[in-house]
């Protein structure tokens, strides 16, 4: 009989497997050189790393991190406020939904100029593109906690920083997990263009210069460490997932 | 004695509870029947402290009721679901110190429920009267000065909620605390009330008070004496209905 971890890990492996079949296969069909097989891929990483690409993944993963981390923080400070203060909300709330749509790729120049060309603008970046999900997401998590669940607490005397820990924070866990989920993709994608210039650290830089010099071997072993950084950050999210949120899964 | 005395609410300038005064002995049970809308949670939430009134007080043996220690149950039930049943019961004491009594009585209370073995679930794993039974648990397992009830059997179909309401009633004839229940359902206000206090809506008022002479009676729902009772106090509501739908028409 196999354990629920067994299961889960051999379910990976399946799904792992499968994605390399499909593109073996694409890349067989195609037989295209813009299009190697997983093979030539996976073979040539031990020579990026010699050439320097594990520098390129440090300094990726250290701004997507980051980036993550701060939009987190003022993504709890502003769902926080704008859910418990209806002023707040109000003030706030023109100020979310109309600067949400707006494509802050576009903003790029401007935050160039601002805050130069090197790390800062990088996770500026990323932070504004998902830090206005977050808000969102956990200002509405908060909000649908039922407000019986705060009475029970407050009849007995309990402080708000009681029923902050007790019921605020784990009721909404699952959400900002969820919320994390969906803008890792997304800050993962911004880290792509902004590393595309203005800086030679980092794999969106290595994938760019891969293309440009036509090594599409290189480029491809670029977009698989981009997407092993994703899934590690995915994988993260999930461990803590299952680690603090038992209850939601039943 | 609980005395209100002379209590409105105000909420967004409209009154939802217009000069309520009663009094109800220490260690009885008094059940508000009345309609949806007639401000009977909002009775309860001001006996519990969450919302404050307008105009008038609340006093209980002598002291303002923010003194005391309250135990609140609300419609639905307010079960944390990402605490475990055995986290959920003694939460209170977790919370507030003043309230850990001796784990032996908290032990027998458990047993007396039949849920000492489902302490290490969580409330989704539970029926609806296993709940039921866990929020009756966590409200006597803290030993509150008063007892707050918010149609608390109203989500159980006739069987449970019967059984649940003996259990309440053992459960509280050994320590007979004060305690208020709001209910729409005129036999369990018949079952649980010593006193009955009858509300009319818009705004929420006092329509009539009366002694429940057949409280702690072994009876059956056809017996003549509560069929008898009943037909009174059905008499009540049809008459404030019908002097409501008067006041609309005209």
């Amino acid at each position: 009989m196999k354990t629920k971890k067994q299961q889960s890990i051999q379910l990976l492996l399946i799904g792992l497997l499968l994605f390399n079949a499909l593109w073996f296969v694409t890349a067989l069909l195609f037989q295209n050189k813009a299009l190697p097989n997983p093979i030539e891929v996976y073979s040539i990483f031990p020579k990026t790393f010699k050439a320097g690409m594990a520098e390129h993944i440090w300094a990726s993963s250290q701004r997507v991190v980051i980036g993550i981390l701060i939009s987190l923080i003022l993504g709890i400070i502003g769902g926080v406020l704008t859910a418990m203060s209806k002023r707040i909300n109000q003030v706030l709330e023109p100020l979310l939904y109309l600067s949400y749509p707006i494509p802050k790729l576009a903003l790029m120049p401007i935050i160039m100029i601002v805050f130069g060309i090197g790390e800062t603008t990088k996770i500026v970046m990323i932070v504004l593109i998902i830090v206005f999900q977050l808000i969102i997401s956990i200002r509405d998590a908060i909000r649908r906690i039922p407000k019986e669940n705060y009475y029970v607490l407050s009849s007995i005397g309990a402080s708000r920083f009681q029923q902050i820990k007790h019921i605020m924070i784990p009721g909404v866990l699952p959400d900002i997990l969820s919320a994390i989920r969906v803008t890792v993709g997304i800050a993962i994608s911004v880290l792509f263009v902004t590393e595309s210039f203005g800086t030679d650290k980092g794999l969106g830089f290595f994938i760019v210069d891969s293309w440009m010099r036509l090594d599409y071997i290189s480029m491809y072993a670029g977009i698989v460490a981009l997407s092993v950084i994703g899934f590690l950050l995915f994988l993260i999210i999930d461990l803590v997932d299952t680690f603090f949120c038992k209850w939601n899964k039943i | 004695m609980l005395y209100l005395k002379n209590i409105s609410v105000l909420f967004d300038e409209r009154l939802i509870l217009d000069d309520i005064s009663f009094e109800l002995p220490k260690g009885d049970i008094m059940v508000i029947l009345g309609e949806s809308g007639s401000g009977k949670s909002t009775i309860l939430n001001l006996l519990a402290g969450v919302i404050q009134p307008s105009k008038g007080y609340l006093i209980f043996d002598n002291n303002p009721i923010d003194t005391f220690n309250k135990g609140y149950v609300p419609q639905n039930l307010g079960l944390l679901p990402w605490k475990k049943v055995k986290d959920n019961i003694f939460l209170a004491q977790k919370i507030n110190p003043n309230l850990a009594h001796s784990k032996k009585e908290a032990f027998a209370i458990l047993r007396e429920l039949g849920i000492d073995k489902l302490m290490n679930r969580y409330p989704a794993e539970l029926s609806g009267g296993q709940k039921q039974r866990v929020a009756l648990a966590r409200l006597f397992v803290s030993h509150p000065d008063i007892l707050l009830m918010d149609e608390p059997f109203s989500a159980l179909d006739t069987f449970t909620a019967d059984t649940s309401r003996t259990l309440f009633l053992n459960l509280w004839e050994k320590r007979k605390t004060t305690t208020i229940i709001t209910t729409h359902n005129l036999e369990e206000a018949i079952q649980l009330g010593k006193q009955i206090l009858i509300m009319k809506s818009e705004p929420g008022r006092i329509s009539k008070i009366i002694q429940n002479p057949l409280f702690g009676k072994e009876m059956a729902h056809n017996e003549f004496e509560f069929f008898e009772f009943a037909q009174k106090i059905k008499a009540l509501m049809a008459a404030e209905r019908t002097r409501k739908t008067a006041f609309h028409e005209n």
